[in-house]
């Protein structure tokens, strides 16, 4: 999956993910970021971009299976 | 149910770069501007993601030669007073824009060494260049400057239906899906830039882009325009891609299986750098003449061309990463990337001052029916016309709303429709939205329904999206508000899905992206016509062909295989 988790002992609750996010891929309690829609995750790469602490590592396999063409 | 009442002089829904360059312009002193957006200004839509290419005609390079190469490559039905307006209002935008950037810091255009803009020869381009634009240090300064402007943002609010009164569109009601808040947006005029429909396929960056500004607009009376150029991109086929007009301008080659390059069989002036239309067609005739799998092969590459690729599309090799390809090493599988009407492939039929039919009522940038493009032409001209038309309808809705009255819309009108919008969160039973969208999907993204088409699979895809329409989208249920995000999106999906197939139909020749086993040819003579849709008092989908003018291109004459 295209998001897996968030590296804990590097985030640093900054929330700008859980901001950024356009797929509303994160929730978030009190300051804490978690993933609530992980599946959802196009992946953009756009919350990996702007992590300021490299916390978040997107691989580029689909969220959810798309059907192919041919 | 409603929970919230906000009032304001103009509304703009979709925060890309088209509807901030609107709130900016329909923003004075005298008026009051609300931009609602379904994710966060900067950060949704398909502009973050621009892969570079602008069209930029700057003021030494000849508008008639340009204006030539645009009308000729969008195989003459673009709406010619637009390219017009494009080629004379798209550089002071630009260096405007620019111009915004350095302000805050941002570099947005790249130039060469003694400050020149930037300028290649990319997908399609003959005569004209490309301008080589930063896409997310040019959406960062859009947010700054709709914050300094002083326009009112509204974010994670996905707007889900207009209000009208009398026929005059005056407002929309949002669904907060963060806040819980279910909003009525007053309004004397609103611009609709929220995009198209992608389907949530394969590209990167548009999968919360699900039509329901075209949709909405429908349903308020609007025509809808060429949605028959229905667009693709394409993506490598491991994983979501993007960066294409840039390859090409490298020196990316598409081969087929016998390692032939064979797009010089297509469009045999540019071949590699041939305009998309022809590019997503030609794959899948290879595909279907069974020399597939194809690949995009950019080992040429050189040192300077991969630096500024590596700094244009960060998220592209970010994919690569992650797969542990190296495209400038190895050639990489690729495939059409079918994406409806994002980016192009049809919209809301506006005038060159950006209005609809329906009083009240603008739009701009992908929203709209991107007129500028014909059937699709040379790259780069999508972030243009973003700017143009979002000054443009910006304007036009700041003017409007100067003499409308205010309307006496209250809660107590829209809560029927509202009630009907927050449905699936009661049903105890149902389907998940994503059953219905993967569904969807599999109708729209069948080789012989996207690229190579006929009667006979159209009407079999319309009987699917019928089915869909009538028996699945209305059995869908939601467990929570991001569902109830989704499960809407399964509404205009629908609609826009009913609409591509339609004008596929109705448009009985191939041009463009629109290629028909059973009418092979490009037909002047009977098909050089928009195809317009619209709903019927009955509540129907209307579908005709309509005449436009060509005021400075004369329009040709007679068949031929496209071209
Ligand atoms: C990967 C990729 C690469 C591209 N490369 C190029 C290129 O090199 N050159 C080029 O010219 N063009 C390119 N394009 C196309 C170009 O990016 C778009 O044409 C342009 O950015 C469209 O701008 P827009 O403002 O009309 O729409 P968008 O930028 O898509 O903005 C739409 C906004 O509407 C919001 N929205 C959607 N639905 C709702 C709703 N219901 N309620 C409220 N808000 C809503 C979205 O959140 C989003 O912010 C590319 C597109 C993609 C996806």
């Amino acid at each position: 999956m295209a998001i897996r988790d968030i590296d804990r002992v590097k985030c640093n609750d900054c929330g700008r993910c859980y901001l950024i996010c356009p797929m509303d891929v994160f929730g978030k309690v009190g300051r804490r970021v978690y993933l609530s829609n992980p599946e959802d995750c196009m992946p953009c790469y756009l919350c990996e971009i702007d992590c300021p602490v490299d916390a978040i590592t997107i691989d580029a396999e689909r969220g959810r299976p798309i059907p192919l063409p041919y | 149910m409603i929970n919230k009442t906000i009032d304001t002089d103009v509304l703009v829904v979709g925060g890309g770069l088209a509807g901030c360059e609107a709130a900016i312009k329909a923003k004075n002193e005298h008026n009051s501007v609300l931009l609602v957006d379904k994710g966060y200004v900067s950060r949704s839509g398909a502009s973050p993601f621009a892969a570079g290419a602008i069209n930029v005609c700057l003021p030494e390079d000849d508008k008639d030669v340009w204006l030539r190469e645009i009308v000729e490559r969008g195989e003459y039905i673009n709406d010619q007073e637009w390219v017009k307006l494009q080629l004379e209002r798209g550089y002071p935008l630009a260096m405007e824009l620019d111009e915004w950037g350095r302000a805050f810091g941002h570099t947005i255009f790249e130039r060469d060494e003694q400050g020149n803009l930037l300028r290649k020869k990319a997908r399609g381009n003959i005569n004209t260049r490309t301008c080589v634009i930063n896409a997310i240090p040019a959406m960062d300064t859009m947010r700054a400057k709709v914050i300094e402007s002083k326009v009112s943002l509204l974010e994670r609010v996905m707007v889900t239906d207009l209000v009208l009164d009398q026929g005059r569109v005056v407002g929309a009601i949002g669904l907060g899906y963060r806040d819980g808040k279910v909003y009525l947006l007053r309004a004397k005029s609103v611009v609709l830039s929220a995009s198209g429909c992608g389907f949530k396929l394969f590209g990167m960056g548009h999968r919360n882009l699900t039509g329901e500004g075209q949709a909405m607009a429908y349903e308020a009376g609007a025509m809808l325009r060429n949605i028959d150029q229905a667009m693709s991109n394409t993506t490598a086929r491991a994983a979501d891609n993007h960066g294409m007009s840039l390859m090409a301008a490298a020196g990316g080659r598409f081969l087929n299986s016998l390692g032939e390059e064979f797009m010089w069989n297509y469009e045999p002036e540019i071949g590699n750098r041939a305009r998309l239309s022809k590019l997503t067609v030609a794959i899948a005739r290879e595909i279907a003449a069974g020399r597939g799998p194809v690949y995009m092969d950019l080992t040429a590459t050189s040192e300077e061309d991969q630096k500024l690729m590596r700094k244009i599309v960060p998220e592209a090799f970010k994919a690569f990463a992650s797969l542990k390809i190296d495209p400038f090493k190895e050639k990489v599988e690729w495939m059409p990337a079918f994406k409806g009407t994002v980016m192009h492939g049809g919209g809301i039929h506006i005038d060159i001052t950006g209005a609809s039919n329906v009083p009240g009522l603008y739009s701009a940038g992908d929203c709209s029916c991107t007129p500028e493009h014909g059937t699709w032409s040379i790259t780069g001209l999508n972030l243009t016309f973003a700017i143009v038309s979002g000054d443009i309808a910006g304007r036009s809705a700041a003017s409007y709303a100067r003499e409308a009255a205010t309307s006496g819309v209250q809660k107590s009108d829209v809560e029927e429709t509202v009630a009907s919008r927050l449905a699936p969160l009661d049903a105890k039973v149902g389907l998940t939205p994503d059953e219905v969208i993967y569904r969807m999907q599999k109708v729209l993204i069948a080789n012989d329904v996207a690229y190579i088409r006929s009667d006979a699979s159209l009407r079999r895809a319309l009987g699917e999206i019928e089915s869909i329409r009538e028996e699945a989208v209305p059995s869908v249920k939601a467990r929570n508000s991001h569902e109830l995000v989704k499960a809407l999106e399964t509404r205009s999906m629908i609609r826009i899905a009913e609409m591509i197939v339609r004008s596929c139909l109705y448009r009985e020749e191939s041009r463009g992206f629109h290629y028909r086993t059973d009418y092979p040819l490009t037909d002047n003579d009977d098909w050089l016509k928009w195809i317009m849709v619209q709903r019927d008092e009955q509540g129907s989908m209307r579908v005709w062909a309509q005449n436009f003018p060509t005021p400075y291109l004369p329009a040709p004459s007679g068949k031929y295989p496209p071209k």
